[in-house]
């Protein structure tokens, strides 16, 4: 009958709009608008202490673009991100797949294997790798166990080590991405490109792929974002030897007390992730322009 | 190589269950023996015990909080054309997206210049802000596929508006409110970043706890503990697929 | 009745488009209904009245403003402006719960959550009857439709036809003054369609209820309904009965919307209706006419004997075998031309076949060419 929302045309809706809408808005305006804005300015401050702090000065991004470690720290922020966008892209696009193509009642548990971790506090999650890789852990047992090393190994406080944990953390936001999208695949289009004489390799290629975009880019942008936001993962798992922006952060803020610069850092992070995510939303919206795909996964 | 996704997921949580059934000194996998010695550890240590209370009260609160505010947001975003629409929306939705730690800088920046840093207050302000995105997803989910004639017909057969609200539009939205609900309480309950910046000495929560204690050493105790939250979270899930089925959450 | 649609031109317009009740009181009174959504003129100063008792239909293509109409009646809608009254009452302004209708919509908009008992006492618990007439009521409802052994299963656990009984019991329960129908039969499959078809006209008659219906379907227009209201662009485009719609088009989109038609150009003089290829059709009209237009049904196109008068040649471009009747697209000196007629067997025309036809003056129709 009518349409699902309405303009609001009398007085009467209006108030009910505003009466819906202002407590929420008044409450993201004090605790998220207001916060990031003097996170901003703060960014700004010269100096090293932000209490009764004046001036304007780039400064803070002077020294930390400016500065051959920060840069890498970044960069290798950046890598991670890319490296657990992509990893987990490859263990997760079959799994997601399948978990599209199963019946519902063949569905369920698996779905909950997936969804736990998302839901699980990370620190758990890490602990558990800690258990899992430290010199005691399962991975040494079974390795001294089998004879391949004399002595438990290192695995932890290395690069790998943070980055098959992120994977582990972020992999169900791509699983459940690309079953979003698998299922709105029809999967009679698979038949008919069998029917077309297309082996499963390219009907992957030109059937499923294509159409499966929205969902991987979906998929790989949220997972680069979170991994590259990481902070408890490379404290952990990492210890000094892997440093990540957002551990650096932590370290300004809490240890170093230096407002300021760390600022301005989570400045660079933010703007890291918003780029990544207008540049992976007008990609998606290309993609359904000229693809004709009528639902955002 | 799919099975060895499955598995590579639920591994972390396996080791920590099986591991805090240790009735050994150390942490080790495969746990020495079978013993609750850990359990009962967990359930008298002060700090863990406290921090635990403190979890559940601020999840409790923050959930009410987010329900109260989200539910109205999300009916005002659904039903309502106006300008600045998507710009409240996306709002609303970016903690998700936003780093933690950036949230945590800013927010604490922002607390402390009103003195109210280190408070429950503050830390109470932080979870909401954090689990009202759920809240609204979860529940702009269910709207979208609610079927307005409904409430059209409930109108027709002389139902005013407060009737249609409360005996036709709030119980076929229950299922998703329930969703709403276990969401926002997991992810404040197991929320560790912006808690270590927002918390207080006197009112930690468990997760940031276990993570002073992870930092330090770690002893089965946090196992125990460790094993809880995740008993807690598990059941939470089992809740929301009985009474919704975990594909419409995913 | 051909002649009097064109002397009587000036007047064409009111007399096709207003609606006076047949009977005596109206129920449902709409005057000068208008509906802008900006700039786009989705109802247009519509006029009309449905009687007491009688079923009116609301017909017309996707987007002419016949659900729009609904709406505003049922008060889901505010009109722009105009006026509506049911009942006598003044509900231009009333809310949806305070107006004496009850709708049935297009997807029936079953309470999920309630049995179908629970929605059939709805209606009656939000205006207070007691428990003991309620339960009374919601068994008699019920058994009207035949869906008493149903009372306590939920909507998802029965099939569509069933779905709409209920919608129907529920809003009948109120004895409201007019009954709205929106598309009541658009979700369920074809012979489904024609049997529910049947059983509603029963129903609605066995409980003698005036019955507003929207539809786009021509022929559960023609089979159900007293009068229809022929829509186009927010317009009215004609009123009146059945036989009056299909037999006497007012219009040329009445015409084509209704039934299948063939349309010839040409003048008319001296009671004779000649097209330029040579095709007459002799007319009862007053005056001649530079340019008609001819309505022709294609019942009214006939196969002729080697000499009938007005006999002329035709060539056969397809033909579809419907069993009871052919019906035959014939290609006359250019003029395209339908044709529908009962052939046994062998007489079947087939494509490039000759024939010779000749068109039936009974019955048809000359319209103003626009």
């Amino acid at each position: 009958m009518a349409a699902h929302a309405s303009q609001v045309e009398t007085a009467g809706a209006r108030t009910r709009l505003l009466l819906l809408l202002s407590p929420l808005a008044a409450f993201l305006f004090a605790f998220l608008v207001l916060p990031m804005l003097g996170l901003l300015r703060t960014s700004f401050l010269p100096g090293e202490r932000s209490f009764g702090a004046t001036g304007f000065s780039f400064e803070q991004y002077v020294k930390f673009l400016g500065d051959g470690y920060y840069l890498g720290v970044l960069a290798e922020t950046i890598g991670f991100g890319v490296a657990a966008a992509f990893v987990s892209l490859v263990l997760g696009f079959p799994v997601g797949y399948s978990l599209a193509r199963l019946p519902p009642s063949k569905r369920r548990w698996r779905l909950i294997i997936v969804i736990l971790p998302l839901t699980l506090s990370l620190v758990v999650v890490v602990f558990g790798w800690l258990v899992l890789l430290g010199r005691n852990g399962l991975v040494n047992s079974v390795l001294v166990g089998l004879g391949v090393f004399e002595t438990p190994q290192r695995l932890l406080f290395n690069r790998v080590a943070v980055l098959v944990v992120l994977v582990q953390q972020f992999l169900p936001f791509m699983i459940l991405s690309v079953m979003s999208v698998v299922t709105q695949i029809s999967p009679a289009l698979e038949q008919a490109a069998a029917n077309l004489h297309a082996n499963r390799f390219t009907t992957f290629r030109r059937v499923i792929l294509p159409l499966a975009m929205p969902g991987i880019l979906s998929g790989m942008t949220l997972v680069f974002i979170l991994s590259a936001s990481a902070f408890i993962t490379p404290r952990l798992i990492g210890g000094s030897k892997v440093q990540m922006v957002g551990s650096l952060v932590f370290e300004q803020v809490t240890a170093i007390l230096n407002w300021p610069f760390g600022s301005a850092m989570a400045f660079v992070l933010l703007v890291l992730t918003l780029v990544v995510t207008i540049g992976a939303n007008a990609a998606l919206a290309r993609l359904f322009i000229s693809r004709g795909i009528s639902r955002a996964p | 190589m799919r099975p060895i996704v499955y598995v590579g997921l639920c591994i972390p949580a396996v080791i920590i269950v099986a591991a805090s059934f240790t009735a050994g000194e150390a942490l080790r996998f495969p746990p020495e023996g079978f013993s609750l010695r850990w359990y009962r550890a967990a359930l008298s240590s002060a700090p863990f015990m406290g921090s635990l209370w403190t979890s559940v009260r601020l999840a409790c609160l923050a959930t009410i909080g987010a329900l109260s505010l989200g539910l109205c947001a999300a009916m005002a975003l659904d039903r309502y054309r106006f300008r600045g629409r998507e710009v409240i929306r996306n709002l609303t939705l970016s903690p998700l997206v936003v780093p933690m730690v950036v949230l945590g800088i800013a927010l604490l920046q922002f607390l402390a210049s009103m003195k109210l840093n280190q408070t429950f207050v503050g830390l109470l302000a932080g979870h909401v802000l954090i689990t009202v995105p759920y809240v609204v997803r979860t529940l702009t989910a269910s709207l979208v596929l609610f079927d307005r004639s409904i409430e059209q017909a409930a109108a027709n057969l002389r139902a005013p508006p407060w009737r249609v609200l409360r005996l036709v539009t709030l119980p076929i939205l229950f299922p998703a409110i329930i969703s709403a609900t276990v969401f926002a309480f997991v992810t404040s309950f197991g929320n560790v970043t912006l808690s270590i910046f927002l918390g207080t000495s006197q009112a930690t929560t468990l997760p940031v706890q276990i993570f002073t204690y992870v930092e330090q050493n770690y002893d089965p105790v946090l196992a125990a503990v460790s094993a809880v939250v995740i008993m807690v979270t598990l059941a939470m899930i089992l809740v929301i697929e009985k009474v919704v089925g975990v594909e419409k959450v995913a | 009745m051909n002649a009097r649609a064109l002397t009587e031109s000036s007047n064409v317009v009111s007399e096709v488009t207003k609606g006076p009740a047949p009977q005596g009181q109206a129920v449902v009174t709409v005057q000068q209904l208008t509906k802008m959504y900006d700039t786009f003129t989705a109802v247009d100063s519509l006029s009309l009245e449905v009687g007491q008792g009688e079923l009116l239909c609301l017909l017309g293509p996707s987007g002419c403003g016949k659900t729009t109409t609904l709406s505003m009646i049922a008060g889901f809608v505010q009109p722009t402006r105009g006026a509506i009254h049911i009942a006598g009452a003044d509900v231009t302004r009333l809310p949806p719960y305070k107006r004496d209708t009850g709708m049935v919509f297009q997807s029936y908009a079953l309470f999920p959550h309630m049995t179908v008992a629970a929605n059939v006492a709805f209606g009656l618990e939000n205006v207070g009857v007691a428990k003991v007439q309620r339960k009374r009521r919601v068994g008699e409802m019920l058994d009207l439709v035949e869906l008493g052994h149903l009372a306590n299963r939920f909507p998802r656990e029965l099939s569509g036809g069933q779905q709409q009984r209920v919608a129907l019991a529920r809003a009948l329960a109120l004895r409201p003054a007019v009954l709205l129908l929106d598309e009541p039969f658009s979700n369920l499959d074809a012979q489904l369609r024609v049997r529910l078809r049947e059983e509603m006209r029963r129903l609605i008659d066995a409980v003698d209820i005036t019955t507003l219906f929207v539809t786009h379907d021509q022929d559960e227009a023609l089979v159900l309904s007293d009068r229809i209201v022929v829509m186009n662009k927010g317009r009215i485009e004609q009123i009146g009965t059945p036989q009056e719609i299909y037999e006497e088009p007012a219009s040329r989109f009445v015409a084509e919307f209704i039934g299948s038609c063939s349309l010839l150009e040409g003048t008319v003089r001296d009671g004779e209706f000649r097209t330029q290829r040579g095709i007459s059709v002799p007319v009862a009209a007053a005056a001649n006419i530079e340019r008609a237009l001819l309505v022709l049904r294609p019942e009214q196109v006939r196969l002729s004997g080697p000499t009938g008068a007005r006999a002329f040649d035709a060539r056969v471009e397809n033909s579809s075998y419907y069993g009871g009747m052919t019906r035959v697209r014939l290609n006359a000196g250019g003029e395209s031309l339908l044709m529908e007629a009962h052939f046994a067997g062998a007489d079947v025309p087939k494509p490039g076949d000759d024939i010779r036809v000749q068109i039936s003056p009974v019955g048809v129709r000359l319209i103003p060419a626009p």
